[in-house]
């Protein structure tokens, strides 16, 4: 073994740095699944009678649903009565009314995290709202996006605030009956964020979500909505984190876009779930549902994800681009070290004329992992010259790692043309040694030629989050060399 | 859900007593596994797209009767498979050195333990139908450095419809070489279908040139699979001419399982009207230094429907590998249906793999270019779709049969006034 490689190996030992657990007082339920939880977890939250109707009906459909094992991952089967399905920090009060009513640890929580809250949110003109387990914490910057007529706030308060539209939405993009996962959510989902873009508003602040999952034994199940009308325009940012528990930990979470004519949504996501140790103990299972609909004339949605986290990712960012002239776009980096496992990809489902969709898919495995890609582009015979552009590369680190690619191509329309491209290669022998040459250690020019495999992800991303996916891939690809 | 063992095809099936006894019990073995396996279905994963063209299986009969064909390439050995089994005293007339021709119950045991051991690679639902319910089947030998230049034809014959089931096993000892061309000839009738298996095992250094052409129809059923396993710096070239009809599917499965082994695999499929063609192909790179090319060009107009399902999978001994896959897909209507499923799976990273799929239609510039020539739209287009596959049929090493396919394609693809 060279000496560079040496050092590899002893950066590899490097561990998760957000694994800290925050000491608060927190209420959580015990673990099991039932109708009655399901009743106490809306009464707890205040809940109209239709929102408990619509969880049990969700309840209902998930019961009759088995567990889906096509993806290419193992996992031993969940126990879901060894879940805990609420859980929140105590407050004496209803809730903080400001800033300086939140739970002092809770803040120092953010803090390490790095997340900008306080005055730091205002200088990069980000509005969080953070998912602390199961509820959300608090919303910054409420009056500014408020002024701008844009609704930002927890799904909960949603509920109360804005029925119609929940009514109008929820489900409508991502029905309850659409998967084992989704179903599971619709019943359970504790909390989640609620974005509302009124007709010609472009938002004036990027929107920003952050997750963590803190209590052990807890899962999280969070649904987010955003509906863009008319001509709007909104960016939303999304950062998970986890503490270092042995055991697994579910993280279920719905995502549903909704486009009207005109708008633009952009959803950007750092996810760095606690991934589980070398043996692959312990560990976060991000199985989510991430789906936009493009229902509007030339509105266009915009996914991009950079995935190090998580013991098991199963996540597919879809689009449905009903609308005329609509457009989808899917750009993912996710990384895979260790013993962790990520089946990813995206489903794009061209209805409408012109439709367009672009899928850049940059896979890296490393240690013993597995990542694959798996994708859907369906042209229907509606969707007159459409377009699709797939390229999907995998770079492969070490030896006991696999990539693998996926993809489904259904066509039934003749004027619309589909090209998908793949490549797997690893970090060749002469590009390393040509960097080594230059002074640059084995180390620091794997992570600069991954950048470079990555950088047409990354330029998709807003700036804050580019540096600190950068970084993560960094941290995430220590000690893979070798 | 219905099991395989429960089709009444299977239930009145009776091994043929003459065949060895090793093999007699392979087929036991192999029908105690069709309990467990069911009628695909669009659940089925490698059924996906093509479970709702397999029909009511449940109404398939035996099939024996026997036909004999004529001849189609010049200077070639031609041998009839039907129904009713392989005649062993037609294979004894053929005489060329270096090679041997037996039927399965002339096998001797140690012949037959070969035979047996490749069965371990079988998979999927038709194929372990075929090894329930053979009746007989052909060894094809090369002996060691024997050069066959003819090419060896095996007709497959079915006039009426049943189930047939023909199987062929292909050996050929180090750095021997030779060429077998597959044709089928069926019914075209309801009920008629054919599941045939084909496994060619070549030795170090030797090279096989596989041909398949599968005729064109609107009413029978076709579900083959061809496997090649590889030795030491062995070669494998298959070109497939695949022509749709109620169903078709084959599944082409290689196996590099020595050093230094090269595939190449071509394939042409057009498909019409209401038919269908299914292509599964995977090559496995199992030892390191093996590289593989493939390349399917497939046309799908009217109301047909064109599945293509290729794989790369690369184990993790497999280092310095080369792979590459291409399948370039033209629709030529809004009623057609074209899925396609270039798939990698890669457990080795010293690797080099690429694949590309592309679905489209003709490229309009190169439409207008031909008309400024002078040609009618109607030419340019016929001209165009044509050249889209010819460039792989002109790849075909015996020049009569790419000639005969030249103009099987160019009639398919004249465009109605």
């Amino acid at each position: 073994m060279s000496e560079s490689d040496k050092e590899v190996k002893e950066l590899i030992k490097r561990e998760y740095e957000h694994g800290f657990v925050t000491e608060i007082e927190s209420e959580t339920f015990e673990p099991g699944l039932n109708e009655d939880v399901i009743r106490r977890l809306s009464a707890k939250k205040n809940e109209p009678e239709w929102m408990l109707e619509w969880r049990l009906q969700a309840y209902k459909v998930w019961q009759e649903m088995e567990d889906p094992e096509w993806a290419h991952v193992n996992f031993p089967k969940i126990d879901y009565n060894d879940i805990a399905y609420y859980s929140a920090p105590k407050s004496k009060d209803d809730g903080p009314k400001s800033l300086d009513e939140v739970d002092p640890e809770l803040l120092k929580t953010y803090e390490k995290l790095g997340i900008p809250l306080h005055e730091r949110a205002r200088l990069a003109g980000v509005a969080v709202d953070a998912v602390f387990d199961s509820v959300s914490v608090t919303t910054t910057f409420k009056d500014k996006l408020t002024e701008a007529g844009v609704i930002f706030c927890p799904i909960s308060e949603a509920v109360h605030k804005h029925p119609e539209l929940i009514k109008k939405y929820l489900g409508s993009v991502v029905p309850q009956k659409d998967n084992y996962y989704a179903a599971l959510n619709s019943a359970v989902f504790s909390d989640g964020s609620f974005v509302y873009i009124p007709k010609g508003v472009r938002c004036p602040l990027e929107l920003s979500t952050y997750f963590r999952i803190n209590e052990a034994k807890t899962g999280q199940f969070e649904r987010t909505l955003i509906i863009a009308e008319e001509r709007s325009h909104v960016s939303y940012l999304e950062g998970c984190t986890a503490p270092m528990r042995d055991e697994n930990q579910l993280h279920a979470a719905v995502v549903e876009l909704v486009a009207m004519d005109d708008a633009e949504i952009k959803y950007s996501t750092v996810q760095n779930w606690y991934p589980g140790d070398e043996e692959g103990r312990g560990g976060i299972y991000n199985f989510v549902t991430k789906r936009g609909a493009c229902i509007g004339k030339n509105s266009k949605i915009s996914w991009t994800q950079v995935e190090t986290g998580s013991a098991i990712t199963w996540k597919y960012p879809s689009c449905v681009l009903r609308g005329e002239g609509s457009v989808g776009e899917f750009y993912s980096v996710a990384l895979t070290n260790n013993a962790q496992q990520a089946d990813t990809g995206t489903k794009m489902i061209h209805i409408g004329k012109n439709t367009k969709s672009t899928i850049i898919s940059k896979g890296i495995s490393a240690g013993k992992s597995d990542s694959s890609y798996r994708g859907l582009v369906k042209i229907a015979p509606t969707a007159e010259s459409s377009r699709n552009y797939t390229q999907c590369d995998s770079l492969l680190i070490g030896d006991k790692c696999g990539a693998h690619t996926f993809p489904y191509i259904e066509n039934k329309n003749k004027s619309a043309i589909v090209e998908h491209e793949a490549t797997t290669s690893k970090v060749s022998d002469d590009q390393l040694f040509l960097c080594q040459q230059r002074g640059i250690d084995a180390e620091q020019a794997v992570s600069m030629i991954v950048n470079g495999f990555c950088k047409e992800v990354f330029k998709e991303l807003p700036m804050e989050f580019a540096v600190e996916a950068t970084k993560l891939l960094e941290v995430s690809l220590e000690g893979s060399v070798g | 859900m219905t099991q395989l063992s429960s089709l009444a095809v299977v239930e009145a099936h009776q091994l043929n007593s003459a065949l060895p006894s090793q093999i007699q019990t392979l087929q036991k073995n192999a029908q105690e596994k069709l309990s467990t396996l069911v009628v695909p279905t669009r659940k089925t994963e490698h059924w996906k797209y093509s479970a709702k063209r397999l029909g009511d299986l449940s109404l398939l009969s035996n099939n024996s009767e026997t036909v004999s064909t004529t001849a189609f390439v010049e200077n070639a050995i031609y041998i009839d498979i039907s129904a009713a089994g392989i005649d062993a005293a037609a294979l004894s007339e053929i005489e060329e050195s270096g090679l041997t021709l037996q039927a399965f119950t002339q096998l001797s045991d140690e012949d037959c333990s070969a035979i047996i051991e490749l069965a371990e690679y079988e998979r999927g639902e038709l194929e372990q139908i075929n090894t329930a319910l053979f009746n007989d089947g052909l060894v094809i030998r090369i002996a060691k450095n024997a050069v066959i230049e003819c090419p060896i034809i095996l007709n497959f014959v079915q006039d009426e419809a049943g189930l047939t089931t023909p199987r062929v096993y292909i050996e050929l000892e180090q750095s021997a070489q030779a060429t077998v061309i597959e044709n089928y000839a069926i019914a075209d009738v309801d009920g008629a279908f054919c599941s045939s298996q084909t496994t060619a095992l070549i030795g170090d250094n030797a090279k096989l040139t596989y041909l398949r052409q599968n005729p064109l129809g609107s009413a029978f059923r076709i579900g083959g699979t061809t496997r090649a396993i590889l030795k030491r710096d062995a070669n494998f070239e298959s070109h497939i001419l695949c022509l749709g009809s109620a169903m078709a599917r084959h599944d082409l499965h290689v196996l590099m399982t020595e050093k230094g082994s090269h595939c190449e695999l071509n394939g042409v499929v057009v498909t019409k009207e209401k038919q269908h063609y299914d292509n599964h192909t995977e090559i496995e790179h199992i030892a390191s230094n093996c590289t593989s090319e493939e390349n399917y060009r497939c046309i799908a107009d009217d109301n047909s429907h064109i599945v293509f399902n290729g794989r790369i999978y690369i184990h993790k001994d497999a280092q310095k590998t080369l792979g590459e896959m291409n399948n370039r897909n033209l629709l030529l209507s809004n009623s057609a249906e074209i899925d396609t499923k270039p798939e990698l799976e890669i457990y080795a990273d010293d690797v080099k793999c690429a694949h590309g799929a592309t679905i489209g239609q003709l490229d309009e510039k190169e439409v207008y270019y031909l008309k400024t020539r002078g040609l009618s739209d109607e030419q340019a287009r016929q001209m165009l779709t044509l050249g889209f596959v010819l460039e792989l049929v002109r790849a075909v090493p015996i020049a009569s049969l790419a000639e005969q396919w030249e103009q099987t394609l160019s009639e398919l693809l004249s465009f109605k006034d």
